[in-house]
């Protein structure tokens, strides 16, 4: 079917009734009422986030070093015990900025898995600004996280360009609602954050198995670089993927939240981090709005969204999904 | 109680609050104004008169004077009355046919009185249009009243001469209006002349006469072509010590006593400062039989008085002055109606961003930077903001190179900022461009700011996502430049600075706006008319 006078824009009503979640309804809706503002730090901050995972059982990357002061960024190559993979990240970073993945040492260089070199003195400056809030919410002074590096399953391999697809899911009151795999695209520069030109592909809530997809805003069903179908591909450790995600979801006690995770190689699927205000181009991703879903959930008395029986919901809230 | 009925309630409670407010002051502002506008008289007869015995019955005469009192008109009251009159009866009695308001002084004692009377008037530029003309009936009596022939008066209406002329205005006239208006161009023909005898046939036969008998003259026409008239008496307002009654004319058309001042030429409406005394063919003061009026024994006199003290009380200081902003010093004014026009500005930022849904960088720098530019004279704050911004960038991207700490390197962007303002006023000057110094006012942190997060955007989310924060921004600030650059709004706000109440409503209307952003009617398309995904 080609459809070759598509609109510009649709009216608000055809939203509505197709139950799409706008930011607006998104914020004051669902963040604000489920989202208790003094637990933020705890999605805010990834070196909370991890404590709690380490606290729970769920499975985080490796922590070498949290670096807060200043005095350690000279201590740094001391501090990561010569290791040559790992990844720097700002605690308070939001949309994967300031992340810096090193893959080798090159000679007294550090090596990005794209080539890119890195000396000493290139990550003490990097780390000095990540310290100095640059990257952080707000400003506000912030610690660097140096930590294991994920090896990606080969699965994921197909549909990886210059970076590691990370898998979403969203999470109404521990109830998993949506998830996605993002897919970084060269426009984003190996992040794998939608709204800097990211793809994503819609994830099954029971089988885990991809379809649909997204990239700025537009459906898609290839890649955008590679021209790879991303769909029917199937997450590796989906089931332990969600039961950690929704472990995760009753430890921080937050009502509305996405979880991302990588699939690790060998470990399986690893907590990068949580988010107090999961964007909205999931519902692109499965041609579907939230809406219904949250209607759902909100319906169910309390100890429907408990513990096991949460599993229950999955094919029911999945429901037509391809 | 949940958050939205809280801030329901709380926008009701906001909007009442303003409007209370906002009706307060506009209630006092106006009766200032009204008091600074109206003007307050005193009009004084003083009449000497003798009363004598009737031959007829020497003991038991009684003698009488009539005198007429001011009429309210839409431009002015009467507020106050007061006789002096030792020893004289008094009597009110309002006239039938014409409403006259008269006052009757009686004695039967022989002796000379001089009494006196005391009218406060006010005069106002707004009409009252409770005294306005009054659509009336005049009765089959009235109407013959006021067509009637009166020889004491000296209106002649049988008269060869007038018949004559009423003839010729007739055939030229075709309705009653024309008529009217005809007689009056006739009257108006009549050149003044004080010394002329006789009276309205004189007139019209010499086109010279009195102004008084020229207003008989119209009357008298009038009458003969069968339509109602009178002769008005009464004074124009303005400071002397002796005031001379005037004389005008009204006609009965239309249900109405339409007035026509044959001595001025004003036609249908009189000016405000007209005030009659007696409708109906007679002077201000009538006296009867037995009563003698000496020569120059009535003497009216109009003079000013004090202003309502309602306007000088507004110059006192009072606590309550602390709400008047334009009581402060007139530099402060656009400063301070620039500052009451930020939360405009917000406004704007938050429809823009909440409703329309575009992204700028900073919340508040768009709204900032154009209050600046206002601030500022536009071109000299464009160019220097040009400049600025450039180095700014230039030497941000430089700075990158130096591995700085964050603070340092703000601080040097800040410094540099700095630098750039001041030398291109300075470069200005030296070209003879004279820029404004207000230029040096634009928010410098800001701009700082801007130029770091533009930097750090560019590198981050690359150029594209850069420049679209670029154009939201500039369009904000234009919208902000807009509203915020009208300086009637600007007064307006200054005066009434209760109106931010009602802004305060509307953020807590736009807070709680759940609706879709206009750029996810875009967004989301995809989804409601699926077909092909793009590729």
């Amino acid at each position: 079917m080609t459809n070759n006078r598509r609109r510009l824009f649709v009216w608000p009503h055809e939203l509505r009734d197709a139950g799409i979640l706008g930011i607006n309804q998104r914020n004051l809706a669902f963040i604000q009422e489920n989202n208790q503002r003094t637990l933020y730090p705890r999605v805010d901050n990834k070196t909370i986030t991890k404590e709690i995972c380490h606290a729970n059982g769920i499975p985080v990357p490796d922590t070498y070093a949290v670096i807060r002061r200043y005095g350690d960024v000279r201590r740094f190559p001391k501090l990561i015990k010569d290791r040559t993979e790992f990844v720097i990240k700002p605690a308070s970073g939001a949309a994967g900025r300031g992340i810096i993945v090193i893959a080798r040492k090159k000679g007294i260089d550090y090596e990005t898995p794209s080539g890119r070199l890195f000396s000493e003195g290139d990550l003490d400056y990097h780390l000095s600004t990540i310290l100095s809030g640059l990257y952080s919410l707000g400003g506000q002074v912030d610690s660097a996280i140096v930590e294991q590096r994920i090896i990606m399953h080969p699965t994921m391999e197909r549909i990886a360009v210059g970076g590691t697809p990370d898998v979403r899911v969203i999470l109404f009151r521990n109830v998993p609602v949506m998830a996605m795999v993002r897919l970084p695209t060269i426009q984003s520069e190996g992040r794998a954050n939608l709204h800097q030109g990211a793809a994503a592909a819609a994830v099954h809530l029971v089988t885990g198995r991809t379809f649909g997809g997204v990239c700025n805003s537009r459906m898609i069903a290839r890649h955008p670089d590679t021209g790879e179908l991303i769909g029917g591909l199937e997450i590796p450790g989906w089931r332990e993927l969600l039961a950690a995600a929704m472990k995760l979801s009753d430890a921080l006690e937050m009502g509305y939240i996405g979880v991302d995770f990588v699939v690790d190689a060998k470990i399986g699927p690893v907590v990068l981090e949580a988010n107090a205000r999961p964007g909205l181009a999931i519902q692109v991703a499965h041609r579907i709005g939230l809406l219904p879903r949250l209607k759902f959930i909100e319906s169910l008395p309390r100890e429907a969204v408990q513990g096991n029986r949460r599993w229950d919901l999955l094919p029911r809230l999945a429901g037509d999904d391809a | 109680m949940n958050s939205r009925s809280l801030s329901n309630l709380a926008i009701v409670g906001f909007i009442m609050l303003g409007a209370v407010l906002l009706g307060l002051r506009y209630r006092a502002r106006r009766e200032a104004e009204i008091a600074r506008q109206d003007s307050l008289w005193e009009l004084t007869y003083e009449i000497r008169f003798e009363a004598t015995t009737t031959p007829s019955d020497p003991t038991s005469g009684i003698s009488e004077l009539r005198i007429a009192t001011p009429f309210n008109t839409p431009h002015v009251q009467v507020l106050s009355e007061d006789w002096t009159n030792a020893g004289l009866t008094i009597e009110r009695k309002e006239l039938l046919q014409s409403g006259t308001k008269e006052v009757r002084l009686s004695t039967t004692r022989p002796g000379i009185y001089a009494p006196q009377a005391d009218f406060t008037l006010r005069l106002s530029p707004r009409a009252n249009a409770r005294y306005g003309p009054r659509l009336e009936n005049l009765s089959r009596d009235d109407r013959t009243f006021y067509l009637r022939a009166d020889q004491k008066r000296d209106i002649p209406t049988n008269d060869d001469k007038v018949r004559k002329d009423v003839q010729t205005l007739s055939q030229a006239a075709t309705t009653e209006w024309e008529k009217i208006e005809a007689a009056f161009n006739l009257c108006m023909e009549i050149v003044t002349d004080p010394e002329a005898a006789g009276g309205v046939k004189e007139a019209l036969a010499n086109k010279k006469h009195t102004p008084a008998v020229r207003a008989r003259t119209m009357v008298t026409l009038c009458r003969a072509m069968g339509i109602p008239a009178r002769l008005v008496t009464g004074f124009e307002i303005s400071q002397t010590s002796n005031a001379v009654p005037r004389t005008w004319v009204e006609v009965f058309y239309n249900q109405r006593w339409v007035p026509f001042d044959t001595e001025s030429g004003y036609r249908q409406t009189l000016p405000n400062d007209y005030v009659p005394v007696r409708r109906g063919d007679g002077p201000i003061v009538i006296p009867l039989e037995g009563t003698i009026a000496p020569d120059g024994g009535e003497r009216f006199s109009i003079r000013v008085l004090p202003p309502n003290p309602l306007v000088s009380k507004g110059e006192a200081k009072h606590p309550f002055q602390i709400f008047n902003l334009e009581r402060l010093p007139v530099p402060m004014h656009t400063v301070m109606s620039l500052l009451l026009l930020l939360p405009f500005g917000a406004l704007i930022t938050a429809v823009i961003r909440n409703v329309v849904g575009v992204q700028t960088f900073g919340t508040f720098a768009p709204a900032l930077l154009a209050m600046s530019f206002i601030y500022a004279d536009p071109e000299t704050g464009l160019a220097i903001f040009l400049i600025v911004v450039t180095v700014g960038l230039v030497g941000r991207w430089w700075l990158e190179r130096l591995r700085l700490l964050m603070v340092p390197r703000l601080s040097i962007i800040l410094t540099l900022v700095i630098l750039c303002v001041v030398f291109s006023v300075s470069t200005f000057d030296f070209m003879g461009l004279t820029p404004s110094a207000q230029a040096v006012l634009l928010p410098m942190v800001i701009l700082t700011i801007l130029i770091e997060r533009f930097h750090v955007t560019v590198e981050e989310d690359g150029l594209m996502f850069a420049l679209k924060l670029t154009v939201g921004t500039l369009v904000v600030a234009a919208l902000c430049y807009l509203v915020l650059g009208w300086e009637e709004v600007g007064a307006w706000v200054l005066t009434y600075p209760e109106v931010h109440f009602f802004t305060i409503a509307a953020f807590i209307l736009l807070g709680r706006y759940a609706g879709y952003r206009l750029t996810e009617l875009w967004r989301f398309r995809d989804l409601i008319e699926p077909g092909e995904p793009v590729r």
